[in-house]
């Protein structure tokens, strides 16, 4: 771990209080993302059992399956979530675009806005994912009936899923990985991924925000962190209901429900009779969905790094590209060629570069981070030669090619001949030319501009860094013609990517839930 | 008259009892969850409770109108027979198999054959009770609900029942019989569906229902383009040839060494807690 | 052997060590968890007496919520009784229709020959290890009319030094030439994927049956190459519970988990270490006495706090109290610990980031922490966080 991050982390740990990891915030932020809160029963992983979904912190709209094994029920609340994200979808394709220049080509008309989701944490993630796998087909087999939204919807849910998974990209925030990405809080990676635990290192009184009443009449405000963060680690905040209440009032309360509508999976009936299990599960999703809030605000409190917007730029067009795809009848697969899956994860590791690069190169946190890992130097610049001549690589004219010499407080982790690039201006690349160890620790360094000169150069008096790190662009790797046999499925296993995974008799028939007409005819 | 939902309801109360008593001598179990199950249980034998009770109100109703074709007379003895005896209701479902079996599966057996639903609850206490009238008086009734048996040394096995009125063979169950006595359930199944089919569409349909769940599993059956009593037949007495002399010949060896047995013991097993008169099972 | 003549030293020690506390078992999911903390020697101890670490929290203070919910219940239980139901026939069509040659089966059904007592389960389950015991030793001796399913199997296993008897949730097979473990779970598998959680889990846990049946056959002077390291695995397709065959490679679990066990110390050695007398008796202790004692006992037998205890261990809270109290490094995760190394506490790490005079041990890592402590305080960093933009205030 990097020393600077453990430094930071362990004065969070020891004064019980969150602290700055990054100086700036290096993902975009819509003033009204789509917050969802979403859990699901137990292990039925592919429904939402209830959920808070909204751009409006004080106007949830709650979204309910009170039995999400019967899947007409599920449907009807992956219906509503499938209007609220075709809505926003649509809105945003259809707004006016910005016109992109493309050389020998009309220009691009990329989406000037985008849906931005929320959600707390990579769990919700998987979630959304495994609600768009199975919205998708659901219909094309004729064991379900949907309307085509749904199915639209999936395709956008899989696009959000994956691309929540891209780094840098800002199409989805989860909480606590951005909360962690930019502050330490004094606990494990473990504990931050339940969202209310990580706030409370930043201001025990949110536990109250989240949960009124958690702390019982105790004054929150002097707490340590870590017990706000012990007070509401018991209260869940992700994508499972507290087994207490499964076991108690809300298996109950499903039983009520399912005993009332007696088979019937009409949609009046369904929202007639499901208040009891309504309140129940708004109740568990409401401390998620507050937190949710508090953390965008959290979150927006740091100023932007300048790369941020240029992020969100290829968001915009990755967004443009899917939801024009989609428009024009595409349909998305669920599971990648080899050859599409190369290209994806190669494109994730230079989205990855990029992303540290940049933060590297706007954050002076980061920046630390990487002189401790031995990734950049810092050291006070004790001579600029700017007129400094030698042969060029011709071997017959001399070109100029100043000398930076530095001063460095620690050894220089660079071998002479290592090419670096000063962080102020990243067209200005210098080599190493020569270090010196100094008697007690530290080194003088002196650096060759060989590229960029044309245009400032570090002053002599400051101090300056220089970091592995430039803004070049760097193609990706080509594939090669063939795939290679890592990258092929194995023989004899088909990934039908296309089955409705409503494909056999549902869980509910099997249980006694459903009408008995139900039951035979899924037989 | 097969009354809709009787099958799921039952098969759920099974399923809901048997969970029960797993929780209930489960150490690692949460004691709140077994509280949770029961209740449950109790909700879905109260719906079963008056599930029966619509459907009886209805079918007397409906018997107050004119008789119908004689075809439905045999599926209305089953209906007639409402008030019939749990002993009877399972000593019904056990012939119509043929074979030792596990009470949900006679109890499925039981509704085809008689229209009447038997509960687990019922069950259970039915192995009690049986054991406790036949001690007081041996072979007053023609036939009792007993354990079937295991071939080496004749242990009670819990949760299977057979007949008393069998023969020793039939009553004892070595490694092969399970799957030799699902075969030969398939095909006495089979064969009664195909004398319904002569006599009542109700009771053929119910009979037909029940051959599927046992067919399911012999091979051909599901592969084949179209579910077929006579395929089904075929298939489940081919699997049984590779077995069935080998399975008869342990039981049969079994049946002479049960000779040895107390009378009591010949029917209900051999060692028994001798605590409270209960069977251990 | 366990149930020949006296106990062994080991057995009598774990049997002192837990007093009078009710006997729980260890299954198989809690001796694969050896593999998240290894080093843990109270958790294996505590194992391997069979001690109710729930209990033990309770007693503790420290009580952790656990507790399945009853919608996992029913529907684990649910999808077993469907592979099962009608003497397995869903599991003997799937077996065929995966390619398996199925002729005769022979079945021991173990379950309902010895059904549990309540009050004395113990006696059930060892009649059912002996039993299980035969069943597989002719299993693998090929004799004629030998089981071939053996459903409510019970295995006894050494793991470090102590006995434990696993109940097989799982069933043995002799399929073919090999004796396989197959696991019914009901977690859903999607275009061939699953939950990787959650399949790495019975991995584990198949690892765990694996490993024993292949010792029971060694110890037994037979060739144990007969078990398959190929578990098969039946969960459910899709999102309707219609059961799948997935066949998992344990193999690597299953030298992982040896591994593990090899190079910790063996549990006799543990107990051989400890001071004589060590028990979490508590009798004539009132409450707080007892929580100190008890905390003192598992001090003694060495705990190693790691935040995924709090994934699977029901001390971890007490643990993660008295790590958090001591500034254990592994409050920050296992990497911040790696990384500080000999540096064992938070306290000590900001000490030598501000230059406190380092031991030898310590002196790599200081030097880190003083470098980045300086870079630090040259960029002028802010120290508090900047207030939140609070909505309501805006």
């Amino acid at each position: 771990m990097n020393p600077v991050d453990l430094l930071i982390a362990a004065t969070a740990a020891n004064s019980g209080r969150a602290r700055q990891r990054r100086e700036r915030r290096h993902i975009h932020l819509e003033p009204r993302p789509i917050a969802i809160a979403a859990m699901q029963m137990s292990i039925e992983s592919h429904a939402i059992w209830g959920a808070l979904v909204g751009t409006d912190p004080d106007a949830p709209v709650l979204m309910i399956a009170p039995e999400p094994r019967t899947p007409s029920i599920a449907f009807g609340a992956m219906g509503q979530l499938a209007t609220v994200v075709c809505n926003a979808v649509d809105a945003a394709a259809a707004a006016p675009r910005t016109q992109i220049a493309r050389r020998n080509r009309p220009p691009w008309e990329r989406c000037s806005t985008a849906p931005q989701i929320l959600v707390a944490n990579e769990a919700v993630v998987g979630l959304i994912d495994r609600l768009g796998r199975r919205m998708r087909p659901a219909g094309y087999g004729g064991h379900v009936t949907v309307p085509p939204e749904v199915n639209v919807a999936g395709a956008h849910l899989g696009f959000y899923a994956e691309e929540a998974r891209r780094p840098g990209s800002a199409l989805v925030v989860v909480a606590t990985r951005e909360l962690a990405q930019h502050f330490a809080t004094g606990q494990s990676s473990f504990e931050n991924a339940h969202l209310g635990a990580q706030l409370a290192w930043f201001d025990p009184a949110h536990i109250e925000r989240i949960v009124p009443g958690i702390a019982n009449g105790r004054d929150v405000s002097r707490l340590h962190g870590a017990e706000a963060a012990s007070l509401i680690e018991r209260v869940p905040m992700s994508v499972l209901t507290d087994p207490e209440l499964d076991n108690g009032q809300l298996v109950e309360a499903v039983a009520r429900f399912n005993d009332g509508r007696a088979g019937s999976t009409d949609a009046a009936v369904v929202a007639r009779l499901g208040g009891e299990v309504a309140d129940l599960l708004r109740e568990s999703l409401e401390p998620t969905w507050r937190g949710l809030w508090i953390a965008h605000d959290t979150l927006a409190a740091l100023p932007a790094a300048p790369s941020t917007a240029e992020r969100w730029n290829h968001d915009l067009g990755a967004f443009t590209r899917h939801a024009d795809y989609i428009a024009q009848g595409g349909r998305r697969r669920s599971v990648d060629s080899a050859r599409r899956a190369a290209l994806v994860l190669a494109d994730w590791e230079s989205a990855q570069s990029a992303y540290d690069r940049d933060q590297v190169l706007e954050d002076t946190y980061a920046l630390m981070g990487a002189i401790a890992e031995g990734r950049a130097i810092r050291g006070d610049v004790v001579a600029v030669d700017p007129t400094n001549q030698e042969l060029g690589p011709s071997g017959r004219r001399r070109v100029t090619r100043p000398l930076i010499t530095l001063e460095l407080p620690d050894d220089c982790p660079f071998p002479e001949g290592a090419d670096l690039w000063w962080t102020e201006r990243t067209e200005l690349r210098a080599v190493i030319n020569s270090v010196v160890p100094a008697g007690a620790g530290g080194a003088t360094v002196v650096l060759k501009v060989v590229a960029g000169m044309g245009g400032a150069l570090p002053s002599a008096g400051a101090s300056a860094c220089f970091s592995i790190y430039n803004t070049g662009w760097s193609p990706n790797a080509p594939l090669p013609p063939q795939t290679p046999w890592t990258h092929e499925a194995p023989p004899g296993n088909p990934s039908d990517d296309s089955t409705e995974l409503d494909d056999g008799p549902s869980l509910d028939g099997l249980l006694g839930l459903a009408a008995p007409a139900d039951v035979e005819a899924g037989r | 008259m097969a009354i809709p939902g009787l099958n799921e309801l039952t098969e759920k109360i099974g399923a809901l009892t048997e969970r029960v008593a797993q929780v209930a001598i489960d150490p690692d179990a949460d004691p709140a969850a077994a509280q949770t199950l029961l209740a449950e249980l109790q909700r879905a034998e109260r719906d079963r409770r008056r599930l029966l009770k619509r459907s009886v109100e209805r079918a007397s109703r409906d018997a107050g109108s004119a008789d119908r074709n004689g075809s439905d007379r045999a599926a209305r003895s089953g209906a007639r027979s409402a008030g019939m005896p749990v002993r009877e209701r399972v000593l019904a479902g056990l012939e119509l198999l043929g074979v030792p079996s596990r009470g949900g599966l006679v109890a499925v057996a039981a509704a085809a054959r008689t229209g009447e639903a038997v509960e687990p609850r019922q069950l259970a206490s039915l192995r009690r009770s049986e054991l406790a009238s036949w001690r007081s008086a041996p072979d007053r009734r023609p036939s009792y609900v007993v354990p079937a048996l295991h071939v080496r040394r004749f242990e009670p096995l819990r949760g299977t029942l057979a007949s008393s009125a069998w023969e020793p063979w039939r009553r004892v169950v070595g490694p092969l019989s399970p799957r030799a006595d699902h075969l030969r359930a398939t095909i006495r199944v089979a064969e009664h569906v195909m004398w319904a089919r002569e006599h009542s569409e109700d009771l053929a349909d119910r009979f037909e229902r029940l051959l599927w769940r046992l067919a399911r599993s012999v091979p051909g059956v599901l592969e084949a383009p179209e579910f077929e009593v006579g395929g089904a037949l075929d298939a489940a007495r081919g699997e049984l040839a590779m077995v069935d002399e080998e399975d008869r010949g342990e039981r049969d060896a079994a049946a002479v060494r049960m000779e040895a047995l107390s009378p009591e013991q010949r029917l209900f097993g051999a060692g028994l807690r001798v605590i409270s008169g209960e069977a251990a099972s | 052997m366990p149930g020949t003549g006296a106990p062994d030293p080991v057995t009598a020690a774990l049997a002192a060590l837990r007093a009078g506390l009710p006997l729980k078992s260890p299954n198989a999911r809690h001796l694969a968890a050896i593999r998240d903390n290894p080093a843990c020697n109270a958790r294996r101890v505590l194992d391997a007496a069979g001690v109710d670490k729930s209990s033990l929290a309770q007693q503790l203070g420290q009580p952790m919520p656990e507790g399945q919910s009853i919608f996992a219940l029913q529907r684990g239980g649910r999808f077993e009784q469907l592979v099962k139901d009608d003497n397995y026939a869903e599991l003997i069509r799937l077996l065929r229709a995966s390619g398996f040659p199925m002729d005769a089966i022979r079945v021991l059904p173990l379950r309902d020959l010895y059904p549990v007592d309540p009050r004395n389960p113990s006696r059930a389950l060892a009649r059912r290890a002996a039993e299980t015991r035969s069943a597989i030793v002719a299993m693998a001796e090929g004799r004629d009319g030998a089981i071939n399913l053996i459903d409510g199997g019970a295995l006894e296993w050494d793991f470090g030094g102590a006995i434990a008897r696993l109940e097989a949730d799982g069933i043995a097979w002799r399929i073919g030439d090999r004796i396989r473990v197959i696991e019914i779970k009901s977690f859903p598998i999607v275009d061939g994927r699953a939950d990787s959680g959650k399949v790495g889990g019975a991995a584990w846990q198949s690892a765990v049956y694996v490993a024993a049946l292949i010792d029971l056959l060694e110890d037994a002077g037979l060739d144990a190459s007969i078990v398959s390291t190929e578990v098969l695995l039946i969960a459910s397709k899709n999102t309707s519970l219609v059961p799948t065959i997935v066949r998992l490679d344990v193999s690597r679990h299953v030298r992982t988990l040896r591994r593990m066990l090899e190079r910790r110390a063996s549990i006799s050695t543990i107990l051989a270490a400890l001071p004589p007398g060590v028990t979490l008796d508590t009798e004539g202790l009132d409450e707080d006495e007892a929580a100190d004692h008890l905390a003192d006992v598992l001090e003694t037998l060495g705990t190693n706090y790691l935040p995924s205890c709090l994934s699977g261990c029901p001390l971890a809270y007490h643990c993660r109290e008295r790590a958090r109290a001591s500034g254990d490094t592994a409050c920050l995760g296992v990497d911040a610990r790696a990384s500080l190394g000999a540096v064992r506490t938070l306290d000590r790490a900001l000490e030598l980031a501000h230059g406190a005079p380092a031991d030898p041990a310590e002196a790599d890592v200081a030097r880190q922490l003083m470098r980045a402590q300086a870079l630090l305080d040259v960029a002028g960093l802010p120290a508090a966080l900047p207030p939140a933009r609070r909505r309501d205030a805006a």
